[in-house]
């Protein structure tokens, strides 16, 4: 199959490659720049493993074309790191040990930065609401909402909001 | 004497490499040169192979490989005892879902496009689904009509008449204690109920997936998810005649959870096979989910038939208990999974009189096999509704019923084992007391609220494991390097090792590396299952650490003018422990080298090794007693815990919410606090996806619903509230446990199903004896109830 050329800006990085048009852009964030810690799992948008923020917005990455983020910006798991510096956020999931396997956390803390952007101020049930859509089976579910709230929580009292 | 590392809280050592997205799974590899395999499957449940033509298939561009049976060794493999699998179907395909032909191609479009012009020939056969009907003398498929010639070992097959008589039975295990038809004649009361569990899927986030490469010279080495490594070498030096001692397994440090899911081969065989085929490419294959769900061993499903009877005061008098567990076209571990269900009742409660037969029975459905709790959880529910059944009957609380009746410390059990490390009635007691069991739940409109409580055991390895082995490399810095085979999927084994490691040579975790597993440098274990990695490579390091202090401390007694016995090591520091400012670094006994790192003038490295063998008693097979004269224990560990819900019922609808979840769980001694609570929710959450919704749905062997839409699994909605979700940690100390610890993570999941029928029925009043404890199921008992 031809290829077309895609455009697009990922973790600040911009890219212009041409894909083959069948890629996911699950698949093209993998295979074709090598960021594997977009994760795949059900590849049928239900599991949340593939999250990555295009734009700002939560998106499953395995539902989506590659070339349907032509010219989007796309937040993936590495790119929320400075560094040796975790993101205050990836380091909560880290202290509150609510990463076990860790299949689900990209996905996972992906979806919570896009609610927390969104709400910074979020109640549990808000929390859970906002990851409905990201499974953990190893984990449970409540170190990773913990962990969340208390980021929340240091980052209002740090903002002062 | 006050530890500094065990029993404290510490996040995965390997966090970081997960949280930013670093950390390699084996579905991430990627190798130079690679193919994609595909997997051709089989769509009948039973039937010959007539004809595989591949032709078609062979000429889409982009193929590298294609190959049938005709390409695989003669022989079969399984991982119980039984060989009765090929890699690859043989003659006859013997469920939905069985590989039948398999592709490598440099894409996976490729790849899939020339399965599907690959032409098969089937005879179909009859097939079987019901274990009940397949059990009989005359079924109506035989699914293994050379079962017989497998040469099966006398102990998977107990009594020889039975076997013999029924051509679908795999295997069959009996324990016989006292007179239990005496001790059901002698009873105040005697309840009989049929139980039966569903047949549930692992869900691991990581599909299983594999790469291998069969290289010129003989050597074949597969990249792979599995969480049984030393097992894989076994099973594919069964499966493909390659001597063990050629075969390198390579497990990348991070592995997406397993449940018990990927101990057993996969596709690492096939994978093989394509790239010997493929001029020794690397080939990978991962399965979709769909894949996962109908292709890799699921949670058998158990039909038992209890029968118990007891005293006007509750006491056991006698238990006859009769399973059928359907454990689908193959034996596999599933085998294992069966024969030790006993443990289930006799770890738990003091049986005078007892009666146990377990059936595991072939059918023409996937196979079934090791789950979190190894059959425990559907034995558990059959007996743990009893209890509340029975304690309703003769109007005892349900709490004073089962202290009545556990064992105890110092107890001889059913088998004749001597318990040790028991904590039943601690956490028993713990769960009533935080649960607030005697007060009665306050419902309000349609929702019926309600409480219940459950017991479990898990027992941890019996005879036919042996045990684990560790080495330990200490640096001149001070770093310890752990080279074992236990995998990490999740449960949190790398942190406790780092923490035991650190503990041993009092140095902080941050100095303390576990490599990932690689069959070529890292040691031989059993297994990673059966909760058994903290116990026993936690007892391998150990022995490994003081193995490497020994020789330590043998050079360093020169530079210290002391005894090699008077010496012990902190932060990288040796001293002499009655004047400790007589001290020397580690560095030391070091020599610097020309061209390379520090190096031993002697030994050249300070290298510590041991093993951790833990001799366990063999059963007997007519009875499944211990015997008197061994070590009065035929598993290494029971692991008590106790479940408390807090459930409410819609009376419209049927609906069960949780409200309330409480484990209290006898550990031994904790090791990392805070994985031990991971642990417990985690299984409370997949505890509670297998009570209320999850089961995989068969038509004629198809299974329906492979898919996370139709097979549900908790999401962040379904638990409560994190305030009313609650871990206990009882510590009974196990003699012979590193630092007294045992196992849990297995443990952790056992109560559930029978802790939420038991609450439903505090609730409403409705026993269901078939979880998942659905809407529909419930409205439906409600309604037949008259509700």
């Amino acid at each position: 199959m031809s290829k077309e050329r895609l455009k697009i800006t990922v973790n600040g990085i911009y890219y212009e490659m041409d894909v083959d048009p069948r890629l996911t852009l699950a698949e093209f964030i993998r295979n074709e720049i090598g960021l594997t810690g977009t994760k795949e799992s059900c590849n049928s948008g239900i599991c949340g493993a593939c999250t990555v923020l295009v734009d700002g917005k939560p998106v499953k990455s395995c539902l989506v074309l590659a070339l349907g983020a032509m010219n989007k910006e796309v937040l993936t798991i590495e790119g929320l790191r400075n560094g040796d510096a975790l993101h205050p956020l990836q380091k909560a999931f880290l202290d509150h040990g609510a990463v076990q396997c860790g299949f689900c956390t990209p996905g996972m803390i992906l979806s919570a930065k896009a609610l927390l952007d969104e709400n910074p101020n979020p109640s549990e049930e808000e929390v859970r609401y906002g990851l409905v859509g990201n499974l953990c089976r190893c984990g449970g579910y409540v170190k990773i909402v913990n962990a969340i709230l208390d980021y929340a929580e240091k980052r209002r009292k740090t903002i002062g909001t | 004497m006050e530890l500094e590392y065990i029993g404290k809280k510490f996040p995965n050592i390997d966090g970081f490499e997960k949280v930013s997205g670093e950390g390699k799974y084996c579905y991430d590899l990627i190798l130079p040169n690679m193919l994609w395999g595909k997997i051709l499957r089989s769509y009948i449940p039973h039937g010959r192979i007539v004809n595989i033509n591949t032709d078609k298939a062979k000429r889409v561009p982009g193929v590298r490989a294609v190959v049938t049976y005709r390409d695989f060794p003669d022989c079969l493999c399984g991982m119980g005892g039984i060989k009765d699998e090929p890699l690859i179907a043989r003659g006859k395909v013997r469920y939905i879902g069985e590989p039948v032909a398999a592709v490598a191609a440099e894409d996976e479009f490729a790849a899939e496009e020339a399965i599907d012009l690959i032409e098969v020939e089937y005879e179909e056969l009859p097939a079987v689904f019901d274990p009940e009907e397949s059990m009989g003398e005359n079924p109506l498929a035989v699914i293994h009509e050379d079962r017989n010639r497998y040469g099966i070992p006398q102990f998977l097959i107990g009594s020889m008449a039975e076997w013999s008589k029924r051509p679908n039975l795999c295997c069959y295990f009996r324990i016989r204690k006292g007179d239990p038809r005496k001790g059901l004649d002698d009873s105040y009361l005697v309840l009989e109920d049929r139980f039966k569990t569903p047949m549930v899927s692992h869900v691991p986030l990581e599909p299983h997936n594999c790469i291998a490469q069969f290289n010129y010279n003989g050597k074949l080495t597969v990249w792979t998810s599995t969480q049984s490594p030393y097992t894989t070498v076994q099973q594919l030096e069964y499966g493909l005649k390659v001597p063990h001692s050629r075969i390198r397994v390579i497990v990348p440090r991070h592995v997406g959870g397993g449940f018990g899911g990927k101990i057993e081969l996969t596709n690492e065989g096939i994978c093989a096979i394509l790239s010997r085929e493929a001029n020794s490419r690397p080939v990978k294959i991962k399965l979709s989910r769909d894949e996962v769900f109908t292709t890799t061993p699921a949670r058998h499903p158990f039909i038992i038939d209890l029968k118990t009877g007891v005293k006007k005061d509750g006491t056991i008098s006698a238990i006859e208990f009769r399973s059928i567990a359907n454990t689908g076209a193959y034996g596999g571990l599933g085998v294992v999974v069966i024969k030790n269900t006993g443990h289930a009742i006799v770890g738990q409660y003091k049986i005078p009189n007892l009666k146990f037969d377990a059936y595991g029975v072939y059918t023409s459905q996937i196979k079934a096999g090791a789950f979190r709790g190894f059959g425990m959880p559907q034995q558990i529910f059959a007996i743990e509704s009893h209890m509340d059944m029975i304690a309703s009957k003769l109007g005892i609380d349900p709490v004073e019923i089962r202290l009545k009746n556990i064992l105890k410390e110092g107890d001889t059990n059913a088998i004749n084992e001597v318990m040790h490390s028991v904590g039943s009635e601690e956490c028993l007691k713990e769960v009533t007391r935080s649960l607030g069991l005697k007060k009665k739940s306050e419902s309000e409109g349609v929702w019926k609220r309600g409480k219940g409580i459950a017991l479990g055991t898990k027992y941890s390895t019996t005879a036919t494991s042996v045990g684990s082995c560790c080495f330990v490399k200490v640096y001149d810095d001070g770093t310890i390097e752990v080279r074992q085979s236990g995998i990490d999927l999740g449960q949190g084994q790398h942190t406790v090792l780092a923490q035991i490691a650190a503990e041993e040579f009092s140095t902080p975790l941050s100095n303390i590396i576990v490599v990932p597993v690689d069959t070529d440098y890292t040691p031989t274990d059993t297994l990673t299952g059966s909760q058994r990695q903290t116990f026993y490579m936690g007892n391998a390091l150990r022995l490994a650490c003081s193995d490497a202090k020994k020789q330590i401390f043998k050079l360093a007694s020169k530079l210290l003018e002391a005894d090699p016995g008077d010496l012990d090591i902190k932060n990288g520091q040796i001293f002499v422990k009655e004047s400790p400012n007589k001290s020397v670094p580690l560095r030391a006994i070091f020599m610097e080298g020309p061209f390379f790192p520090p190096y031993l003038p002697g030994s050249g490295e300070i290298l510590g090794r041991a093993a951790f063998i833990y001799p366990l008693d063999s059963k007997d097979i007519e009875t499944g007693q211990c015997p008197m004269d061994g070590y009065r224990r035929s598993v290494a560990f029971y692991t008590q815990i106790a479940h408390g819900v807090e459930i409410e019922v819609n009376l419209e609808t049927g609906q069960v919410r949780l409200v309330k979840l409480v484990a209290a769980i006898d550990v031994g001694r904790a090791i990392n606090l805070l994985s031990i609570e991971g642990q417990s929710e985690s299984a409370l959450s997949q505890g509670l996806g297998t009570a209320l919704s999850e089961e995989l749905f068969l038509d004629n062997g198809k299974i329906v619903n492979p898919n996370l839409a139709d097979y549900k699994i908790p999401t962040t909605l379904c638990p409560p509230p994190n305030k009313d979700v609650k871990t206990i940690i009882i510590e009974t100390y196990h003699k012979d446990g590193p630092f007294g610890a045992k196992g849990m993570g297995e443990a952790v999941i056992l109560p559930m199903f029978p802790a939420v029928a038991n609450a439903i029925y505090d609730a409403v009043g409705v026993r269901i004896k078939e979880p998942p404890f659905t809407p529909e199921k419930v409205f439906n008992a409600l309604r037949q109830m008259g509700k």
